[in-house]
């Protein structure tokens, strides 16, 4: 349908442009060759831009056509986009409803999300489009687009930001195709003149070259052993470019940007373990079990002077810290850790001894080195 | 008590990594009691701490601090004798029937009092006839341990090379052994592959404590420790004989300069110092000779 | 070998500096830097320089701050290279009423690093004697590191006493208030309980401003010491007989659930069992992290999603420079107070 555009921007002229008649003035496009046809979408009804200037410039009133009393503004007449007027309403409203339901499929993780959310988009549209339902169906996208107000801007946000890029990644394109254009002819015209500079040569080096006989001039014809370095260089990259574009199509940024996206990947958090108060560092002994009580007549007046029971002291931590001290580091040999030494770490068999085996390397001749890794030198 | 065996273990530390030309142990020794004590929360004023000993105070904050950079700034020492009152107690508690075998171990508290009636004997006495018998045994071979852990232990270097746990058993092994050995047959099952092993370290352990000196030396020993005394008076390193005047000197010259920065004074004086003795050395006839007393 | 950069603050206890290690400058230490021989110490070094050295060279957890080097510099200051933790303190946190949210779980969170640290501490029988919410750090991620062990000392020895004037006033128990010179680790969990306390009320528990008056609070809020509930207290050393007529009696769950309903009421349980008057009742360190409440709902925050305030480096200087066992000069210190006796006899 690409007929050049009439420079008075009447559109192009379409069939049974000469039987257009305007049903409100009735007059023809032969008394007004200029005339355009506006609509308004409140009722979709077309008239000629004279009738709308005349009807319409005092402010708002009820719409000539016969039947329809809709008050119309004139600020909302427009020029109709589309030949059939029904479809026209229909982009009209698919546009209205799809500012509030601006998803898109990437949004979602289950497809059943996804078809659900389609098919209440295509619920309202219909019942806008058949006039069915109007009042709810109306009060329904209203209801919608406030709850969801957060996501739709942000969608809108994300809209424009794509659209942007697209622009400009197209932008970028054009001006990578001109560069080459411009390049290659500068090529071209370069080579050019390397040539000629060549051939100049060549016939200088023979005409010099009379005063050697012995000599012989051979004028090479036109391989690689007559390109310049420049060109050769250029030639290389350019391989290059074409060997990169092979091996790598999909980092090609067409691909980013227009690729279909699918559903939204669904990651699973890991599960949270259990929480444990100790922070893994419970432990039982290995060597004993500690009792609660034990027999020794040097401990009687600990356990029954109430000056010192009163204040809470506990026999009961004197016991576990003694086993604890009779056990610690039973597992640890010195010689095997000092020969580990150089591979890394060699702890004892207890946990504990983890904290005693420090302090027994501090007690050691060869823990003097540990501390002296300590001691941060 | 337990202080006393700290200020032995930090002799020791402080003389692995310096001489006793250098530091006179006697003066080192003192100052070693009361970081010990400070370190092992019985707190005196130096002051006090000065009269009982009859020494300035001075001289034992003098080399306070060469102490503490000599022991690296390790100040706490695992002694053995806590895990000795626990292994003691469990003993007992094994005689009275309510001893609880390690985990791992399958044997009730009424089958470690049988086989505790039937061990074997210690060297030259006779087989246990009732239970009263074997809480005596026990309670004499406390006694004993006690005493080699409070001298043999410390005069020797069991400290860095064995963990309080391994000393203590040893000398358990030294004065009773088929007490010792019942006692970690009770703790680790007789298939661990560890048991070995702990074995021959406490041997080991055992034989560096049998070897240790003596803490009252004899006759011939006191001759030695006379000459060896005589001896250090004479090779001792002259700038460092006098430790007061050295931390006298050093706080006259208090530096504020924070960090680790040398104040002016000083670095001054050691460039004098230096280009001294960089023209000695010029001089024709040769730098002055090391005054060869002391 | 670390670098020091710049000064975070001065007292005349410490001098605390931001360093870096030579080797990567992007590591961050505190370097505190001890001074030796002032002028109202003549004793040679510090007890607690001595005291933090020993116990931080020891414990190695993560919710305990790590010690990374010891060194000296040439004029006899002992210089500690500390980990660097520039989020400052719970106490910050706490007053910040307006600024800093937080709830149930953000307390368990807190509480549950501060519980791991004390029973880490008396696992290897070290008390820490200082608890309070000054000394509680808050790391770059999020972890609460226990600091400032210059009033630590080992315990359970039979026979040895200890001092009793230890632990910050408002945070001490009241066998210590009593003159008891034999205790047990239960002083750190008394410290902990009114930590928690005055996590959930966002403001000090039990601020006495004498030790007398601290004792009337506890007998006000907890409970007043007698025979009946803690056998043996009249034999204490500084045992004071209360007047027979004011003798409160330990206070129930309803009154502790109406004060810290917040906690919930096992919640509440942890707390009474933290805040028992006699310290045999009291839990243990082991106890305390034993108990159902941890597992309980709500789970406690993550250390990622814990409110964070940015103290500054000049926070961790302020703090590290006190000498331990000090509170915090307020508004009200150089207020005469009228001091009320008449419920001492």
């Amino acid at each position: 349908m690409s007929r050049s555009m009439q420079s008075n921007g009447a559109g192009p002229r379409r069939p049974g442009d000469r039987e257009d008649i305007c049903p409100v003035c009735k007059s023809t496009r032969y008394l007004n060759p200029e005339m355009r046809f506006l609509v308004n979408p409140e009722c979709y009804h077309k008239m000629c831009e004279s009738c709308v200037d005349r009807i319409f410039s005092q402010g708002p009133a009820a719409c000539p056509i016969a039947g329809c009393a809709r008050t119309l503004r004139k600020q909302r007449f427009r020029q109709q986009t589309f030949e059939d007027l029904k479809i026209e309403r229909e982009v009209d409203i698919r546009r209205r409803v799809a500012t509030a339901f601006n998803c898109q499929e990437s949004d979602f993780e289950t497809l059943l999300a996804y078809n659900n959310y389609l098919e209440d988009m295509e619920v309202a549209t219909f019942n806008l489009l058949q006039g069915v339902d109007v009042d709810a169906t109306e009060r329904k996208l209203a209801a919608f687009a406030a709850q969801n107000a957060a996501s739709i801007s942000a969608n809108n946000a994300k809209a424009t930001e794509t659209r942007t890029a697209q622009h400009a990644h197209t932008a970028a394109q054009k001006e990578q195709a001109r560069l080459n254009r411009a390049g290659a002819t500068r090529a071209d015209v370069a080579s050019m003149a390397e040539r000629e500079e060549a051939h100049r040569e060549a016939i200088d080096a023979v005409a010099n070259a009379k005063d050697e006989p012995g000599q012989k001039v051979v004028l090479l014809k036109k391989s690689t052993a007559r390109r310049t370095a420049a060109e050769k260089a250029r030639d290389k990259q350019r391989q290059q470019q074409q060997q990169q574009q092979l091996q790598h199509p999909g980092d090609s940024t067409d691909h980013e940007i227009y690729k279909i996206q699918g559903l939204k990947p669904v990651i699973h958090p890991p599960p949270e373990k259990a929480y444990d108060p100790f922070g893994g560092m419970a432990h039982t002994p290995v060597y004993y079990t500690l009792q609660s009580h034990y027999e020794h007549p040097w401990l009687d007046r600990a356990r029954t002077d109430p000056g010192i029971v009163a204040g809470g002291y506990d026999l009961r931590e004197y016991y576990h810290r003694t086993m604890l001290a009779a056990f610690a580091g039973l597992g640890c040999f010195i010689d095997e850790e000092m020969g580990e030494k150089e591979k890394g770490r060699g702890e004892g068999d207890d946990k504990m001894v983890a904290t005693e085996g420090a302090a027994m390397a501090a007690a050691a001749a060869a823990g003097a080195d540990r501390a002296a890794r300590r001691d941060v030198l | 008590m337990r202080y006393q065996a700290t200020a032995v273990q930090y002799l020791k530390r402080f003389y692995l990594t310096n001489s006793p030309m250098t530091y006179h142990p006697k003066e080192i020794m003192q100052t070693a009691v009361y970081l010990a004590m400070k370190a092992e929360d019985t707190f005196h004023s130096v002051r006090s701490f000065a009269e009982k000993l009859d020494v300035t105070t001075e001289s034992i904050l003098a080399s306070e601090f060469l102490l503490t950079q000599g022991l690296r700034f390790t100040f706490d020492v695992r002694h053995p004798f806590h895990g000795l009152e626990g292994g003691f107690m469990e003993l007992l508690a094994f005689t009275n029937g309510k001893g609880e075998a390690g985990p791992g171990v399958k044997k009730s508290p009424k089958e470690t009092r049988e086989e505790m009636l039937d061990m074997s004997p210690p060297p030259g006495k006779s087989k246990a006839k009732d239970i009263k018998e074997i809480v005596i045994r026990c309670q004499t071979a406390h006694g004993k341990a006690k005493e080699l852990l409070k001298t043999s232990a410390l005069l020797t270097d069991a400290y860095f090379l064995y963990s309080p746990s391994q000393l203590w058993l040893s000398t358990l092994l030294i004065v009773d052994e088929p007490l010792a050995r019942f006692y970690l047959d009770t703790k680790l099952p007789l298939t661990s592959e560890v048991k070995p092993k702990i074995f021959t370290v406490l041997r080991q352990c055992a034989e560096m404590l049998r070897s240790s000196p003596a803490t009252q030396p004899d006759k011939e020993e006191k001759k030695e420790l006379k000459r060896i005394q005589k001896k250090l008076e004479q090779c001792r390193n002259p700038q460092k004989l006098d430790l007061v005047a050295i931390n006298r000197a050093q706080k006259r010259d208090p530096d504020m300069n924070g960090g680790d920065g040398l104040g002016e004074t000083v670095a001054k004086r050691r460039k004098l110092e230096r280009e001294q003795s960089m023209k000695e050395s010029e001089d024709l006839f040769g730098p002055v000779l090391a005054d060869k007393k002391g | 070998m670390p670098i020091a950069d710049k000064k975070l603050g001065e007292g005349t206890y410490a001098v605390v500096y931001l360093g870096h290690l030579k080797a990567d400058p992007k590591r961050l230490v505190a370097i505190k830097k001890m001074k030796v021989n002032t002028a109202e110490w003549r004793d040679g070094l510090t007890m607690d320089a001595i005291r933090e050295v020993k116990y931080l060279q020891e414990l190695s957890h993560p919710n305990i701050i790590a010690l990374h080097a010891v060194f000296s510099s040439k004029n006899q200051n002992l210089n500690l290279v500390l980990e660097y933790l520039p989020l400052g303190d719970l106490e910050m946190l706490i007053k910040d009423v307006d600024g800093i949210r937080y709830g149930t779980a953000e307390v368990k969170a807190w509480m549950g690093m501060l519980g791991r640290a004390v029973w880490f501490c008396h696992e290897n029988f070290i008390l820490h004697r200082d608890i309070k919410p000054n000394n509680l750090f808050i790391a770059a991620d999020g972890e609460v590191k226990l600091a400032d062990f210059g009033l630590a000392r080992s315990f359970a020895d039979p026979y040895r006493i200890m001092s009793h004037q230890v632990i910050t006033r408002w945070y001490r128990p009241p066998e210590l208030l009593l003159g008891a010179r034999h205790y047990a680790g239960t002083v750190d969990v008394w410290s902990m309980g009114t930590v928690f306390a005055e996590l959930i009320l966002r403001r000090p528990f039990l601020a006495g401003q004498t030790d007398v008056e601290q004792l009337e609070l506890i007998c006000q809020w907890i409970g007043t010491p007698v025979e009946e509930n803690w056998p043996g207290v009249s034999k204490l050393a500084d045992y004071i007989r209360f007047d027979k007529g004011n003798i409160q009696p330990i206070r129930g769950k309803e009154f502790f659930l109406s004060t810290f309903g917040t906690a919930g009421p096992v919640g509440v349980d942890l707390l009474m069992s933290m805040l028992a008057l006699d310290p045999r009742k009291r839990s243990t360190s082991r106890q305390v992290l034993e108990h159902k409440w941890w597992t309980s709902e709500p789970r406690p925050t993550a250390k990622e999603h814990l409110p964070k305030k940015g103290g500054g480096p000049e926070k961790m200087g302020e703090d590290l420079k006190r000498k331990g066992g000090e509170i915090p000069a307020s508004r009200g210190d150089s207020v005469a107070r009228r001091l009320d006796f008449s419920a001492m006899r």
